[in-house]
């Protein structure tokens, strides 16, 4: 009775969280403008020609933005963090409490205070209109709060380990590749999980740092669309370009996922 | 004939910094210790009272803080890691080893619990020392599989970590050892949380394999300090170190006992308040002690 109360439970939570997914591949899937409403579109009336409409130069161009912009800032983030959460954890030094303060607070100022000194700072080194902006505003938003959670992380590995290996005569850089980041691989998981949504799904700062197409990420490009687009004619089309999108990067989770579980298995 | 000392610990005082009191306690003063080849040590003492940050010390995890090395960047260094203060000087086979890295030093330790790596497999916890030193895949494929064979784990070599019981984690930490072959092996209460038989084994196994130069895998001096609570280790011991803490002071007075298994060692054990029991009842376990 237990098993199939949690059973019950467990479907419906996912039936909750792919209803969206699935309203969003019917949608793309219709043949009519969806404002109609879904129970317009009949399964004969169904078609995949809005995914071949998709491939546009600029859904290209958009999809390869977000994707470097997302992934360079996710490999940045997890290299820092995992150096900085090293450091605060494996050394004593004064006032080190006060760096993870610093890092919290950083990360409860909301990004819209920072599009002002940002945007002086991007202008200053000539970075506005550019992906090199777009990679360090990401992150510079997401690196606190990326970095907090792999101090917690790090700070549950016992130091023994850390004795073991040098003992074992691994050099401080061998005891940290080979020993302590296989120990966090599900805080390094996290964290890039999370600064890979952060930065996929940014719209703020591709919307006021970049003007041109050519330097969009894709959730602001896609909302361009939207505006230009008032009577949603194109709204078949749009819908598949975000299942898409969606797709890939639950696809990217899972591939992130595996290829840092397997590196870390062997010496 | 006199031996020559294989590891020598003159004049060790540590120094913790109290982050809630704001200041230094002393732990550790004039500690003087002299280890021969082939000793088996044993050390007991309160808990705080400096048995792990002597053994820290050996190994080379608290580096001697000598302040009049006048160098800039040091002193900074010095200024922000706060954390102890530590003089003395450890020399091993008669080389003074105070400031060399705890991957040079040529010692060993065996933890109570966590000095394995649960991401690797047992073939690979075994092999991580020999990899480090750079031996070539099939010399370290052979030494495994001796060792293995020898402690009777031959058959995990393929099981993770998490896959294996207590005591077969303890022979992979021994095996680790046999394997790295340092002059000096220090156990932290390595087999405290394991049952009376298994302890007996493993000891044996250590003693066996590791100290007695006729089976253990090469002819090297080689000398074990063991921290423990367990009475049947002073058996074995050549030398017992009883560490007492002042409570007022937090600084630990020290003895050491020479045990050659006479009264005389047990008396002071009786004495020293570690344990509740009688002379009598120290005699009556020796006697009924086999190996």
């Amino acid at each position: 009775m237990k098993r199939i109360f949690i059973l019950i439970i467990l479907i419906s939570l996912l039936f909750f969280s792919l209803f969206p997914y699935g309203v969003l591949f019917i949608a793309s899937c219709s043949s009519i403008p969806v404002d109609k409403g879904l129970h317009s579109i009949s399964i004969s009336e169904l078609t995949i020609i809005n995914f071949q409409h998709v491939f546009t130069n600029e859904f290209n161009i958009l999809l390869c933005n977000t994707l470097r912009v997302s992934l360079t800032t996710t490999f940045i983030i997890i290299i820092f963090s995992i150096l900085l959460s090293y450091s605060i954890t494996r050394f004593n030094f004064k006032y080190k409490v006060y760096i993870e303060y610093i890092l919290i607070s950083c990360y409860l100022i909301p990004p819209i205070l920072l599009i002002i000194p940002y945007s002086r700072l991007l202008l200053a080194f000539n970075l506005l209109n550019s992906l090199t902006g777009l990679v360090l505003t990401n992150t510079a938003f997401c690196f606190p709060v990326c970095a907090w959670f792999m101090i917690r992380y790090f700070e549950s590995i016992s130091t023994d380990l850390d004795k073991s290996g040098a003992l074992d005569g691994a050099s401080t850089f061998k005891i940290l590749w080979n020993i302590l980041i296989p120990q966090a691989k599900t805080g390094i998981i996290a964290i890039s999980v999370l600064s890979f949504i952060l930065s996929w799904n940014d719209i703020s700062f591709s919307f006021f740092f970049s003007d041109n197409i050519e330097f969009k990420t894709f959730a602001d490009g896609l909302e361009q669309f939207r505006i230009s687009d008032p009577t949603y004619t194109n709204m078949p089309s749009f819908a598949a370009s975000s299942f898409i999108v969606v797709t890939i990067a639950i696809l990217l989770f899972g591939l992130l996922e595996y290829s840092i579980d397997k590196k870390f298995n062997k010496i | 004939m006199k031996k020559n000392p294989i590891l020598e610990l003159e004049n060790i005082h540590v120094e913790y910094f109290d982050e809630s009191d704001k200041r230094y306690f002393t732990i550790l003063d004039k500690f003087n210790l002299s280890v021969n080849s082939g000793e088996f040590v044993a050390i007991i003492g309160d808990s705080g009272a400096g048995k792990t940050t002597l053994l820290d010390f050996i190994a080379g995890f608290i580096k001697t803080t000598n302040e009049s090395k006048n160098n800039f960047i040091y002193k900074i260094i010095l200024k922000l890691e706060m954390s102890y203060k530590a003089t003395g000087t450890v020399k091993i086979s008669g080389d003074d080893v105070s400031s060399v890295e705890p991957m040079d030093r040529n010692v060993g330790l065996v933890m109570q619990n966590f000095s394995l790596y649960d991401h690797y497999n047992v073939k690979d916890n075994l092999a991580f020392p020999l990899k480090m030193k750079g031996i070539n895949k099939k010399e370290i494929l052979r030494d495994v599989n001796s060792v293995a064979e020898k402690l009777g784990i031959l058959r995990l070599l393929n099981n993770k970590i998490s896959e294996i019981s207590g005591g077969e984690r303890q022979r992979v930490a021994i095996g680790k050892l046999l394997l790295k072959k340092p002059k000096i092996a220090l156990f932290d209460e390595a087999f405290s949380n394991l049952d009376f038989k298994l302890r007996q084994v493993l000891r044996k196994n250590v003693i066996e394999n590791y100290l007695s130069n006729e089976n253990a895998l090469d002819t090297g001096e080689r000398a074990v300090l063991y921290v423990t609570h367990d009475l049947m280790d002073f058996f074995i011991a050549d030398k017992i170190v009883i560490f007492k803490k002042n409570k007022v002071t937090r600084k630990s007075d020290y003895e050491i006992l020479y045990s050659d298994k006479d009264k005389k060692a047990w008396q002071k054990l009786e004495h020293s308040g570690l344990y509740k029991i009688q002379l009598n009842e120290f005699e009556q376990l020796f006697n009924n002690y086999k190996p």
